[in-house]
This record gives C-alpha cells, sequence and structure tokens, in this order.
C-alpha cells in the first residue's frame, strides 16, 4: 500500500490559567489541577526572589498546553516567571 | 406449675427495641453479653434535737438506666443510638494500597473516582518517599494514567512499589450510619427476655423486663482495639416516666406454658 506523502502540522496552543500551589519543592511546585496534584517545574531562568513569591495556597499564573477538559491532555510548562 | 416466688437469674436475655411512635419493632439484638437495670433515689433527711439526727426521711427523684452490652454491632442498634437512619447504597470511600511495578507499569485494584489523592514511591523501610504527580512519564516524577493503569518513568525499575491514595465506590449494599450534630439516640419501649429458675423446683420460667420509655444516652464510645477482648456494643439508655404511668420498668415473671 502507498504511503501517504502528506505531512499532518498540529498546532500547539499555549494557554495560562490560575492554579493552586499545593506543595513547594526546591525545582517545582505541586499544583491543584482540577483535583489532581500536578508538578510544574521551575526554569533555571527562575531568580531566586521569584522562587520565594511561590508559597503553599498562593496562586501562580502556568502556561500549559492541551485543554483543561481533559486534564490528561494538559502538560504544564516550565514556570519562567512569577 | 406456679409461677416461683424465688428464683435465680443467670441469663443476659434478648432485647427487644419498639417504636414508640406507631409500635412496630425495630430490632431484636440476640447477643447481648450483660443487661442490667439500676435504680436509684434521692432520700432528704429532716435533722433536729440533741445529736441532730435523723427524724423524717422525703424520698424523690426516682431514676433507673437499663445498661446493655452487645458481643455483635447491629446496624439497627447503631442507628437507634445515632439517631440517623441506615443509609443504603453507592458511598465513596479512601483506598490506599501498593502497587508493583511490571515494565514500567502497574494498576490499581479499583477503579478510581475522580484525582488519584497521592502517589508515593515506597521506601525500603515501606514508608512514603517521594511524591510522584500527574503528567508525563517522561518525567522523572511523574506518571500517566489510564483507567486503573498507571504507566511510570521509563527508568522504573521493575518490583519498585508505590503506594497509591485514591477514592473508590462501594456497591450498593454498602450501609451508611452516621453521627451527625443534629440528631441524638430517641426514645424506645424495650423489652428483654430472660430465664429465671425457680430455686425450690429448679425448673426453668421466663422473665421479661419491661423498659416502658426508655431515652438513649447521647454519649457512647465505639472502640476499635487490637488486643484484648473483641469490642462490644454498649447500650445504655435511661427509663423515663411515661404520661400515663408511674412505671418506670416492669419484670414479668410466667410460666410459658401456661401462656393463654
Amino acid at each position: 500500500m502507498e504511503k501517504d506523502n502528506k505531512i499532518e502540522i498540529t498546532k500547539k496552543v499555549v494557554k495560562s490559567a490560575e492554579f493552586k500551589v499545593l506543595e513547594k519543592e526546591t525545582d517545582s511546585a505541586i499544583l491543584n489541577v482540577l483535583g489532581w496534584r500536578m508538578r510544574v517545574y521551575f526554569d533555571k531562568s527562575l531568580t531566586k526572589e521569584q522562587k520565594e513569591k511561590i508559597s503553599k495556597g498562593k496562586l501562580i499564573t502556568v502556561k500549559y498546553i492541551g485543554d483543561l477538559e481533559d486534564v490528561f491532555s494538559v502538560e504544564l510548562q516550565k514556570l519562567t516567571e512569577v | 406449675m406456679a409461677t416461683p416466688n424465688r428464683w435465680a437469674i443467670r441469663d443476659s436475655g434478648e432485647a427487644t427495641f419498639f417504636s414508640l411512635v406507631d409500635f412496630h419493632a425495630i430490632v431484636t439484638l440476640p447477643s447481648l453479653k450483660t443487661t442490667g437495670v439500676s435504680t436509684t433515689g434521692t432520700t432528704v433527711y429532716s435533722r433536729g434535737g440533741r445529736g441532730n439526727s435523723k427524724l423524717v426521711g422525703f424520698s424523690s427523684d426516682r431514676e433507673s438506666k437499663l445498661k446493655l452490652q452487645d458481643a455483635i454491632f447491629d446496624n439497627n442498634a447503631i442507628s437507634m443510638l445515632t439517631g440517623n437512619d441506615i443509609v443504603a447504597g453507592v458511598h465513596k470511600i479512601d483506598i490506599h494500597e501498593i502497587i508493583t511495578i511490571t515494565s514500567v507499569k502497574a494498576s490499581v485494584v479499583n477503579t478510581p473516582v475522580g484525582a488519584l489523592i497521592s502517589v508515593y514511591k515506597v521506601n525500603a523501610d515501606g514508608t512514603n518517599g517521594v511524591e510522584y504527580t500527574l503528567g508525563n512519564p517522561t518525567n522523572p516524577l511523574e506518571f500517566s494514567i489510564t483507567a486503573k493503569e498507571l504507566t511510570f518513568t521509563a527508568g522504573t525499575a521493575n518490583g519498585t512499589q508505590f503506594r497509591v491514595y485514591y477514592y473508590a465506590n462501594t456497591d450498593a449494599t454498602a450501609k451508611t450510619v452516621k453521627v451527625t450534630s443534629d440528631m441524638f439516640g430517641g426514645s424506645f419501649r424495650v423489652v428483654i427476655d430472660v430465664l429465671v429458675v425457680d430455686e425450690y423446683t429448679k425448673a426453668a420460667y421466663q422473665g421479661q423486663l419491661i423498659v416502658p420509655n426508655g431515652k438513649f444516652e447521647d454519649n457512647f464510645d465505639l472502640s476499635f482495639a487490637a488486643t484484648g477482648d473483641p469490642s462490644v456494643l454498649d447500650l445504655n439508655l435511661e427509663c423515663l416516666k411515661s404520661p400515663t404511668s408511674t412505671t418506670m420498668w416492669e419484670l414479668v415473671i410466667y410460666d410459658d406454658a401456661l401462656l393463654a
């Protein structure tokens, strides 16, 4: 069978939303994403002062790809700013 | 045979509870360990004269308490104690189980309801170690899940254990009894059937302790212990006065062969 030579281009849209911090770790934080515990990693560019702003119970804005209506499709992006 | 005048008793009896509202029988407890009714009153004395001795006693404050101890926990009895009805049906319960990895995957036994609560790698000493979160298994501390199956990072060795906390639903036969802040133990008519033995003939007769109005005390304990005797269900009731009678409780001894 001949292969289809069409190239499929998938467009990944980066969105952002606020999530509550459940735990703060050294290089990451665990967030409440629709009841699930999901980890967002801190980007290397994040300064010490910015990291200090992240604390348990605080809402932080995180970029993600996927759809919040399907939590399993959500991929949190590294945190570059707070 | 005539009903005995002197008798002995060595029986905890069977207690039956009846509704005071529509008089229907609610439950019979055939597994009592002990049954007791204690009766108290207060006497106040007039004192006077040389030596201030007691002259006249005034009795009042008649009280009776019925104490039952059941070897078996009965849902209906707990329901009477708590004042809440037993609810049968599906209930969300907490589950925690240890799963063992084979080819970076492992499944939980039951179907999780909603989000998993927590997933921890189990340390060598059995304690919870580092937490894993939902995400992409290409990341070292993340897992993905499809139905009951969790997938972990590619490097996760076979035999690695994780402790998974999640909710699961019971089947429809689950029964729930609860204590609520607004409901308390109710009042019931209580009848306790006991066996008594005639001192003279050594023949057995029936006895019936009847409490027309028994109100469950609002303090009760449920103890779950890993040592000692099995836990028991204590049922303590205060005998109340009926509006139409002064009887707090009565004991009827009779010959069941001569019942009309």
